[in-house]
């Protein structure tokens, strides 16, 4: 196949398939409906430049559709960086899910006071949470420095903090400045694990993927990755506290593998 | 945009490795960075399309249908000539051991978790003849048993009644070998409906291990006589059927085969590929191990 009307026609044909796989991206990072017809057209378009240069180097060792799924997450980093520079939502909102990378993602990037995004978001009906579970949720959300509302490019990417969020700042500093210490030490305590491990437990704890996920993707058996993942965390665990992180921290950090 | 690196996640993330790719690209995402978000969103992502297939009966839920794809950079006289280049290599040196890049039981089983996608028209199940194997022992028996559980597998979801047939001779195979639980996992799969992925992986797993060598040979001479009648490239490009075709197969039953499946390797290798000769010499090559 080297006419561009084949590789035009293949594009064409996967189309629905690239629509899908982008809502599903951009919802898993937060992003609104308008966003994510802006990053789809987008995406697609990077696949048509350099008559699809893409495509064209695509060897056939993976499905297709495997192979345009990793493209596209790679374009969604891309893009995410062309809009908002090196912003991307804490590994803690991503913990902790689509609710509160949104809110996260509405705050920190877009400029919002936590007021207004927690009133879009339930006006919106964007989140089925209340507003004191809402408010409750970002106190557990790392400190990040704040856009300005209605900036959509890299100038979100203020400095400084808005007035309406030097009480929170204030009241995040110093837990931010602890968590810094944890994940340095947790870091280390990762470092510490088998590969395979290690990598288990990042997708598990900093990417949100779920068990099943992570099964399906690295081609393991389920039930004994449950098992497996219980024994990382385990080791983790005891070295976590030994490098003095307290129980109640570790039992925080590690609380979104033990649900 | 890396479209290379895209491809080489791709290929993790649908088991088309080889086991050092795979052990070389779990360590650089176990070390983090921009890397692992990417596999993770799409790994994540594409799980969830996959749940969505499944529940809406689109596809089998254990992996998406693989894809013929565009090959435009694909020269065949080019790693023809390495091919056998290595294979002289290989003989040269004494190599007549099913050895190389890790490859072996594992790259077998890999074989049969690909997608179910039916046998291709024109292929005919059993060259062997149907009345062969009853009571029989040895590498015969064992290249039948590889090749019937890859029929199984290929089947599931397409042909119930040819998957049953596949596994009722898989279950009577096994007979008598100490393999009890497997062979009445496969007699329950023939007296009912062969779900779309299959055996359970264990004992498909345990069935491999009984049958040895030949039967892992058994298992890549079918899935190559599927490839085949599909006209597909990449599957001979694969680490495992290069080095079988090179003469790294196992010496116990490929011994007398070296020259033919070189003569294989290098059909497939011409341009274009002389798939109707490959097609040919893979049925009779089957019949003579198989017998």
């Amino acid at each position: 196949m080297s006419d561009p009307k084949d590789f035009a026609a293949l594009l064409e044909q996967h189309l629905p398939f690239i629509r899908r796989i982008a809502a599903k991206l951009c919802g898993r990072h937060g992003l609104d409906p308008d966003e994510t017809d802006d990053f789809t057209s987008w995406a697609t378009a990077r696949l048509v430049e350099n008559d699809y240069g893409v495509l064209r180097k695509f060897r056939g060792d993976s499905a297709l559709t495997t192979f345009l799924t990793v493209v596209l997450s790679m374009l969604y980093r891309d893009y995410r960086v062309w809009r908002w520079g090196r912003w991307r939502p804490s590994a803690e909102a991503r913990r902790r899910g689509p609710d509160a990378t949104r809110l996260e993602t509405m705050v920190y990037r877009d400029g919002y006071s936590l007021a207004q995004a927690v009133d879009l978001l339930r006006s919106r009906g964007d989140t089925s949470l209340s507003e004191r579970e809402l408010y409750e949720m970002f106190g557990h959300l790392p400190m990040r420095a704040r856009g300005r509302l209605g900036d959509s490019g890299d100038q979100a990417l203020v400095t400084e903090p808005s007035p309406s969020a030097a009480d929170q700042d204030l009241l995040h500093a110093e837990a931010e400045a602890e968590r810094d210490r944890v994940n340095q030490v947790l870091a280390r305590a990762l470092e510490g694990l088998p590969t395979e491990d290690a990598l288990v437990v990042r997708l598990r704890f900093f990417e949100n993927m779920s068990v099943a996920a992570i099964a399906r993707a690295l081609e393991l058996e389920q039930k004994p990755l449950y098992r497996r993942l219980d024994r990382a965390l385990a080791r983790m665990r005891m070295n976590l506290e030994a490098a003095g992180i307290s129980r109640q921290q570790v039992a925080e950090l590690l609380a979104g593998n033990e649900k | 945009m890396d479209a290379s690196k895209a491809e080489r996640l791709a290929a993790l993330l649908d088991g088309n490795c080889t086991e050092r790719e795979r052990q070389e690209l779990l360590a650089e995402l176990a070390a983090g960075g921009d890397d692992l978000e990417v596999f993770a969103d799409a790994a994540a992502v594409l799980h969830e399309h996959e749940e969505e297939e499944a529940a809406a009966g689109v596809i089998p839920l254990h992996r998406p249908v693989r894809e013929q794809p565009p090959r435009p950079r694909w020269k065949p006289p080019r790693w023809a000539k390495l091919a056998v280049a290595a294979g002289l290599v290989a003989l040269i040196g004494g190599g007549l051991l099913w050895r190389g890049r890790g490859t072996g039981a594992g790259d077998v089983l890999a074989l049969l978790e690909q997608p179910a996608l039916g046998v291709p028209a024109g292929v005919r199940l059993k060259p062997w003849g149907a009345s062969r194997g009853d009571g029989e022992a040895g590498k015969g028996r064992d290249v039948q048993l590889g090749a019937r559980l890859a029929d199984v597998e290929q089947l599931a979801g397409h042909d119930n009644q040819a998957a049953s047939a596949a596994a009722r001779d898989v279950a009577r195979l096994l007979r008598g070998r100490h393999a009890d639980p497997v062979a009445r996992q496969y007699g329950d799969l023939a007296s009912g409906i062969v779900p779309p992925g299959g055996a359970d992986p264990e004992f498909t797993r345990r069935a491999i291990e009984l049958g040895g060598k030949a039967a892992e040979t058994g298992v890549w001479m079918e899935m190559a006589r599927f490839a085949a009648a599909r006209e597909d490239s990449v599957f001979f490009r694969s680490s495992l059927s290069l080095d079988i075709l090179n003469g790294k197969g196992p010496a116990s039953v490929f011994e007398t085969e070296r020259a033919e499946l070189r003569r294989i390797g290098e059909m497939v290798g011409s341009e274009p590929p002389r798939w109707a000769e490959v097609r040919t010499a893979l049925d009779s090559l089957l019949r003579r191990l198989a017998s």
